[in-house]
């Protein structure tokens, strides 16, 4: 036990104080780092729903075939208080890293409002493309959900209202994993906002 | 009274060598040029300045902290645990650096990504640790550190300026070359970090090179 203690002791008390050290530090910055977060969501959904003066979240509960996952979904509203439309994430990956990406439908999830980037890793003056709103992002606002979405590698990037997304360069790779993770996604949760509220209506009727 | 004179002009020397290492660490031994240690932050940030300015400070701030804690520990630092000790130690300043981005400068935190917690195997600065840090006196190592981070952030910001400037037509940001420039995109990938590398690797040879015959 001496010998233990006579060779490892610098070990102990350096653990002792770099740990108490980081926990200060911890305490002290993490609201602002979780506050920063907050406030890149929400410039993320006020770019994808312009005419929103503020959001509502709501926690619904996606069941999988063997997990149930939460989704939180955000309702935009505009200054009087009516919805104009919802956004949630999606992630999925990229060439590189994982694209993460809000995704904004209209109420009755038949057109899409837009998309924005969270995160994502993708090759500059390439695949970062996907966060320039002229070459990339402008096709997905008033596109409709269904037929779901096409990459083609050449076409019209301001004609949205159709199915076909543009990719960015011949090179689909970044514009195809977008836009089928979003294809996937965006069924997903219009499976799971209509579930839900068939589940509210025939709860509403029994009582 | 001889003594304080002794004890006086060994300080001074000290002090004297301690700047001397700290002006070498800036150009003749910079980290990156002359030395060719932390090569991936080099050649992973450098696409545009702003980054990698973020990231010399960011590596400054953690080696002169290391620095500053392993010389004091120094004399309880003990063979076998010395490497454990150091990564200890680097490693908590590296956490500090990067809570520090995400909760002060989100954006460059994000740009950065997974490159501010990899400064905790930046040989730099555990070369520091063990080379300078372990065997001097707090001021040496406080210094060297400095010279050593200011080292690493001249050399990312002259490899970045040249990445931004002929990768986007940039400069911090700012535009500096006119509207018909066709950036070369090859600058802003990994290939082009290394092609800056190797030429500015190879003026700096040369250029000692004819120092050393001259």
């Amino acid at each position: 036990m001496g010998d233990f203690l006579k060779s490892s002791w610098l070990v102990l008390a350096a653990a002792l104080v770099f740990g108490l050290l980081l926990a200060i530090v911890y305490v002290n910055w993490q609201p602002r780092i979780e506050e920063n977060e907050r406030l890149k969501l929400e410039r993320g959904i006020y770019s994808i729903l312009t005419n929103a003066t503020s959001t509502k979240a709501d926690t619904l509960m996606i069941e999988g075939e063997e997990t149930t996952e939460p989704l939180v979904l955000y309702t935009g509203l505009d200054s009087t208080g009516t919805p104009v439309g919802l956004v949630f994430t999606a992630e999925g990956t990229g060439f590189q890293d994982k694209i993460k990406l809000l995704v904004g439908v209209d109420l009755e999830f038949e057109h899409y409002k837009g998309i924005a980037v969270i995160a994502a890793a993708e090759t500059p003056g390439f695949g970062d493309a996907i966060r320039d709103y002229d070459i990339f992002r402008c096709q997905f606002v008033g596109t409709p959900v269904d037929p779901p979405l096409k990459v083609v590698k050449t076409g019209d990037r301001r004609k949205t209202d159709d199915n076909e997304i543009v990719s960015i360069t011949g090179a689909t790779i970044t514009s195809r994993s977008v836009t089928n993770l979003i294809n996937a996604r965006v069924r997903k949760i219009r499976e799971a906002v209509r579930h839900h509220v068939r589940e509210r209506m025939r709860g509403s009727h029994g009582a | 009274m001889a003594e304080a004179a002794v004890a006086g002009t060994k300080e001074q020397s000290t002090a004297g060598k301690a700047a001397a290492q700290f002006v070498k660490n800036l150009w003749e031994e910079n980290p990156v040029f002359r030395t060719l240690l932390g090569m991936c932050p080099t050649l992973a940030v450098t696409a545009a300045v702003k980054p990698a300015l973020t990231m010399g400070l960011a590596v400054t701030f953690v080696v002169v902290s290391s620095n500053l804690m392993v010389s004091i520990m120094r004399k309880g630092l003990t063979p076998h645990l010395r490497i454990l000790m150091f990564t200890l130690t680097i490693s908590v300043f590296v956490t500090i650096a990067d809570l520090f981005l995400k909760a002060f400068v989100p954006d460059m935190s994000e740009v950065l990504g997974p490159y501010v917690p990899l400064i905790i195997v930046n040989c730099i600065i555990i070369a520091r640790a063990e080379s300078c840090a372990s065997k001097n006196p707090v001021f040496t190592a406080v210094l060297d550190g400095f010279g050593t981070g200011f080292g690493f952030t001249i050399a990312v910001v002259i490899l970045a300026t040249i990445r931004e400037i002929l990768g986007s037509g940039t400069w911090f940001g700012l535009r500096v070359l006119p509207a018909w420039w066709v950036p070369w995109t090859i600058m802003k990938l990994p290939a082009g970090a290394f092609i800056t590398l190797g030429f500015i690797l190879a003026v700096i040879a040369y250029s000692h090179g004819r120092k050393k015959a001259a």
